[in-house]
């Protein structure tokens, strides 16, 4: 479970890390929940500003305006990228990438049918996540051996 | 779907300030329908959750207390507040809901211990 914003917070940092460490040892890791401020751990908008980006290297390659920025490779000071690590984790070990529809709301991160039943601009769910309940939660809860938490700041 | 799981609920933060106290509570209520056996533990400030008396309709938050009070109603009949949270925040058993039941550092770590899960909020 992850209840901290990528780049704002330290959880999603250690749970990435910790997620690779137990990926390491041969552990299997059925879903990754994001509630909470976490759910922007899932906006397919999200990004660092100090980390390295292609519109840097277009700016150092002589163009002043970038408009196609393509493909974005960011990067964290400490290596990781958001949404990409999770996605990476999800294609590599197929875990779920579960996020709290609530949560995700509230922040702003919604899909395709949320966007249009709240007749929002644009859609923000990054690929490779759901918009789930605490239902679904539960359900990996109860058939995971262990839950580990990465809490939000106090 | 497998075994029932003993699952400890851990609330360690004031009702409203905090949109994950109110998560909490949710999750709790879905929990419940999967029909494990859950404890919840208010905690640090999520002992200020029971307070009676408060009224977050002043504000124009909707207020939640209800559902807390109704927690049995759901299954839910182990609740329980840290004594020693409450007591360093002036909180007597007259000031919370009846539905706790007051319960030593002690006695959490051994509800900790014979759970399969703990899930913070």
């Amino acid at each position: 479970m992850v209840y901290g914003s990528p780049y704002s917070a330290e959880a999603s940092n250690s749970a990435c890390h910790f997620a690779n460490a137990v990926f390491k040892k041969g552990h299997r890791i059925n879903s990754i929940f994001f509630m909470h401020d976490g759910a922007l751990n899932a906006s397919a908008t999200v990004r660092n500003p100090q980390g390295k980006s292609n519109n840097q290297a277009s700016l150092k390659a002589g163009q002043a305006t970038n408009d196609s920025p393509g493909p974005q490779t960011h990067q964290s000071t400490c290596g990781h990228t958001f949404p990409h690590q999770w996605q990476r984790i999800r294609a590599q070990y197929n875990t779920e990438l579960l996020v709290c529809i609530g949560s995700a709301l509230r922040q702003g991160v919604i899909n395709e049918a949320e966007r249009e039943r709240h007749t929002a601009p644009c859609a923000t769910l990054a690929d490779g996540f759901e918009l789930s309940g605490l239902g679904t939660l539960f359900e990996s809860v109860i058939r995971s051996d262990r839950v580990i938490t990465f809490g939000a700041a106090p | 779907m497998s075994h029932r799981r003993r699952i400890a609920v851990l609330i360690t933060r004031a009702a409203y300030g905090s949109n994950l106290s109110k998560g909490a509570l949710e999750a709790t209520l879905a929990a419940s329908i999967f029909d494990q056996d859950l404890s919840v533990v208010f905690t640090e400030d999520g002992v200020y959750q029971l307070l009676v008396g408060e009224a977050a309709e002043t504000l124009g938050l909707a207020n939640y207390r209800v559902q807390l009070a109704d927690l049995p109603d759901y299954g839910i009949d182990k609740i329980y507040i840290d004594s020693e949270s409450a007591s360093q925040r002036g909180i007597s058993p007259q000031d919370v809901l009846s539905v706790a039941d007051w319960i030593s550092h002690t006695q959490i770590s051994e509800i900790f211990n014979r759970s399969d899960h703990i899930l913070s909020f």
